[in-house]
């Protein structure tokens, strides 16, 4: 085979314009399936860190409601509760205490999306370290990719940047933040909005047991 | 059923059969004659059909003509122009008993078999059911019993001459299927679009011409390599010699690969080989080799040679006695639309090596021109625009090679290296593998045993991929959805797909649109070569190979680069003002050189060694009987 990989000069060759246009008219468009993997989102985790650990995330920019939390042990994971105010003083009543969290919407290069709870400053406007460097973390990865580790020696988390051009902007689901919370709480049975609630029930059992 | 459920199967049949008519009147509007065509034909392989006969009726006035070989001349026994559609049921036999006449094929073609297949595919119709008697079945009409179809085209194989009587059976059985195309056109009418089945019956046209024109071969080799006595003895003798590892054994029935050399073998050069998950024992299905061997360049020659003895036990390429290699195309036979002649058949074969047979007539050239990665290029401009302006993928397109760039992305090509950069061709390879591999979502195992690196490595591969084409996969993951929920696939082109009755799998369902798009337009480069004239004797996946004599294959490359490129630019635009397209990359081959592939050369060279030592061996013997 003759080694003649060099481009051939292109001669103008007039008609092609039209037959262009011709073929593009045969053209039928493609079907938007924009938003069609969002519409069959039937959940979002809640958790402390990304999962799988270290991965890199960002954080969405918006998303980013202050939501009544309890904590519950099940097992070795933690689940987070979600309650509505009018359940915050019942639920005080039964010695569950319930604090503020900001909800953190992250996603991972390969689409996982998780809500990631920062427990707030108590009344005294003092924060757990974990959580005061966590949120720093989070708001970071607002606009990078990062990676978050934990620093044991110093009870804090760590951060770091990925490559720079390494990864291109997030996608974010094109879901409301409402529908966003549903998935991620009520579907679970995760919100605690009458005295009717399981844990609720277990709760005041347990006091009148 | 009640009374009232009656009248109203009534009444709908009733409306089908108006909009039916009302279609075929709208057809008669644009095309006041319409021609149902059938040939009767012989075909020997690698020849052109010898013609028995031809029937033809004519819509519009209701006759019906039947024409033997002796009637028939190099004209066009009906008015083939602008005003005239011509309707048949794969129309590259057809084109192929008109050309083989020296007969002009006509402009307006309505096949019904790419119609009938688009229709059905994904519906979980089998192949061997989608030819006419299937069509005809399909929709519940009356048909030509198989059994009399196989009788009559056993017959006419038979060949000359054909008794009066058999004339006369021949004739009626051809006007049958004329018959039978009435029927299946009346059925097929209401979810035809007309452009795009002209488009394709366009494409039939030019891809038969291809059939007819054939692929030049090196007739000194090819009838040593056909001689299946010497096939056998340079099939054994090549053995010892491309198996340098010692894989294969000898026993009184001859060579046999030897899974346990094997599995030591892929030990010792470190390549994780990928199991079955059942039994945990070694993989060794065809595609797994293929894919393997992209990775790992030292299996390539065990592919070919497990291929060769699989495979290859007698070199059954359709040549005829002018030296071209022909074999029936079948246009749209796969469900992405493309391609798919026989293997064994066709030069084009997974053996590489056989391809250097390919070799240009004196005075002429010949052009190997193909579309520079493709699938990445579609799969960017599928996915661009999606949720970002911004569109990494289709950025590293543009920015060259894409694999290489991206390589230099993630880090693990330096940032100034080149494809000549000693040990980067390697990388780049493997990066290919992993673009085009997840690209129709590969997983972590398996690219890690792909690429011979550790899960981990391969999961942060996937990452990266995953994190800067987001764009790409966000696309993806709707594709798949929108089309699990709606049922159907479809291409810009029309070509059709149906979803959830055999087409579950996640990874097909992907992948499905980058290849039909690639059909589409790879179809659209060959019409439109065609239209100017150009020579297009193959279509191979990506590529074309062209033909033309030696003093103007230059601009006969130029002009189809740049019909490629347009035919890139309609089909991966959305709007008129789009401006990406695909590049292109041409080979010429001139007289007396031959065309050549670097995954083939060490076994090409070896079967020519053996070839040439064969043919010492037997002069010696005659010399040693005449002395």
């Amino acid at each position: 085979m003759a080694d003649e990989t060099a481009k051939p000069k292109l001669e103008v060759v007039p008609d092609l314009d039209e037959e262009e246009k011709e073929f593009r008219a045969l053209r039928r468009d493609l079907p938007g399936v924009k938003g069609a993997a969002d519409a069959g989102i039937l959940t979002v985790s809640v958790g402390r860190q990304i999962t799988p650990k270290n991965e890199f995330y960002r954080t969405h920019k918006d998303f980013r409601p202050v939501v009544p939390l309890v904590t519950v042990e099940v097992g070795m994971d933690h689940h987070f509760i979600a309650v509505m105010p009018n359940m915050v003083e019942p639920l005080a009543s039964m010695g569950i205490t319930v604090a503020d969290h900001t909800l953190y919407l992250t996603i991972t290069p390969s689409g996982g999306l998780r809500i990631i709870p920062v427990r707030g400053p108590n009344v005294e406007g003092e924060q757990n370290e974990w959580d005061r460097t966590k949120e720093m973390a989070l708001i970071e990865a607002m606009d990078a990719w990062k990676r978050m580790y934990t620093d044991r020696a110093n009870n804090a988390y760590k951060n770091f940047p990925a490559p720079e051009g390494r990864y291109g902007e997030p996608n974010w689901p094109d879901i409301k933040p409402a529908k966003i919370i549903r998935r991620a709480f009520k579907d679970k049975g995760r919100l605690i909005d009458s005295t009717d609630h399981i844990l609720v029930q277990k709760w005041a059992g347990r006091d009148r047991g | 059923m009640t009374g009232a459920d009656n009248t109203n199967l009534l009444d709908r049949l009733f409306e089908q059969d108006l909009r039916t008519r009302e279609l075929l009147n709208q057809l008669f509007g644009r095309f006041p004659r319409i021609i149902l065509e059938d040939f009767e034909f012989i075909s020997a392989p690698g020849e052109r059909p010898d013609v028995v006969c031809m029937v033809f009726h004519d819509l519009s006035t209701g006759q019906t003509t039947r024409l033997w070989r002796d009637q028939l001349t190099d004209q066009l026994p009906y008015d083939g122009g602008n005003d005239t559609l011509v309707v048949s049921f794969v129309f590259n036999a057809e084109s192929c008993s008109h050309l083989s006449l020296g007969q002009p094929l006509p402009k307006n073609v309505l096949d019904l078999s790419p119609e009938f297949k688009c229709q059905v595919n994904g519906k979980g119709i089998p192949r061997k059911n989608q030819g006419l008697i299937g069509a005809l079945q399909y929709f519940g009409l009356s048909s030509i019993a198989p059994k009399r179809k196989d009788a009559m085209r056993e017959r006419i194989m038979k060949g000359w001459p054909f008794t009066a009587e058999e004339q006369r059976q021949i004739l009626d059985y051809c006007a049958e299927d004329v018959e039978a195309l009435h029927e299946l056109l009346l059925k097929l009418l209401p979810k035809i679009d007309l452009p795009i089945a002209l488009h394709r019956g366009e494409a039939v046209a030019a891809l038969a011409r291809s059939e007819q024109a054939g692929v030049p071969i090196d007739m000194e080799i090819f009838p040593q390599l056909a001689d299946k006595k010497t096939w056998r003895e340079v099939r054994d003798s090549m053995v010892p010699l491309v198996d340098v590892h010692g894989i294969y054994v000898c026993d009184k029935d001859g060579w046999h690969f030897n899974l346990t050399n094997f599995e030591q073998w892929t030990i010792s050069e470190g390549i994780n080989w990928p199991r079955k998950e059942d039994t945990g024992k070694l993989d060794m299905r065809r595609k797994t080799f293929e894919s393997m061997a992209k990775a790992y360049s030292q299996i390539e020659p065990l592919r070919q040679l497990r291929y060769i003895r699989d495979k290859l036990r007698t070199i059954q390429l359709s040549v005829g006695r002018d030296g071209r290699n022909r074999t029936v195309l079948w246009p749209f036979s796969s469900k992405t639309s493309r391609t798919q002649p026989k293997a064994k058949h066709w030069i084009f074969s997974p053996s590489v090596w056989l391809r250097f047979l390919i070799r240009p007539e004196p005075e002429k050239a010949l052009a190997y021109i193909d579309y520079s990665s493709m699938e990445f290029g579609a799969a960017a401009a599928l996915s661009n625009g999606h949720c970002d302006p911004s569109n990494p993928m289709l950025d590293l397109y543009r920015s060259g090679d894409p694999y290489l760039n991206f390589g230099k992305i993630i880090g693990l090509i330096p940032s100034d290296a080149t494809r000549k950069t000693p040990g980067v061709e390697v990388i780049r390879d493997r990066l290919k593998v992993l673009c085009l591999g997840v690209q129709y979502g590969m997983q972590t195992s398996t690219l890690a045993t792909r690429l011979g690196v550790s899960d981990i490595e391969a999961h942060e591969m996937l990452l990266h991929h995953r994190g800067l084409f987001s764009q790409y996969w966000r696309w993806s993951e709707d594709w798949l959805h929108h089309s699990l929920n709606t049922g159907v696939m479809h291409t810009v082109f029309g070509w059709e797909c149906a979803t959830g009755i055999t087409e579950f799998s996640e990874r097909s369902i992907r992948n499905w649109p980058i290849q039909a798009i690639c059909a589409d337009m790879f179809r659209l480069a060959y019409v439109w070569g065609t239209r100017h004239g150009l020579t297009l004797i193959a279509p191979v996946h990506d590529a074309v190979l062209l033909e033309s004599p030696e003093d103007r294959i230059e601009a006969d490359v130029a002009l189809m680069q740049e019909i490629m490129r347009r035919a890139s630019r309609v089909i991966l635009n959305p709007t008129a003002d789009g401006t990406f397209e695909l590049r292109t990359d041409a080979k010429i081959i001139r007289y007396p050189d031959r065309f050549t592939d670097s995954r083939g050369t060490a076994l090409w060279e070896t079967v020519l060694k053996l070839l040439a030592e064969r043919g010492e061996q037997v002069a010696q013997v005659v010399k040693e009987r005449a002395s």
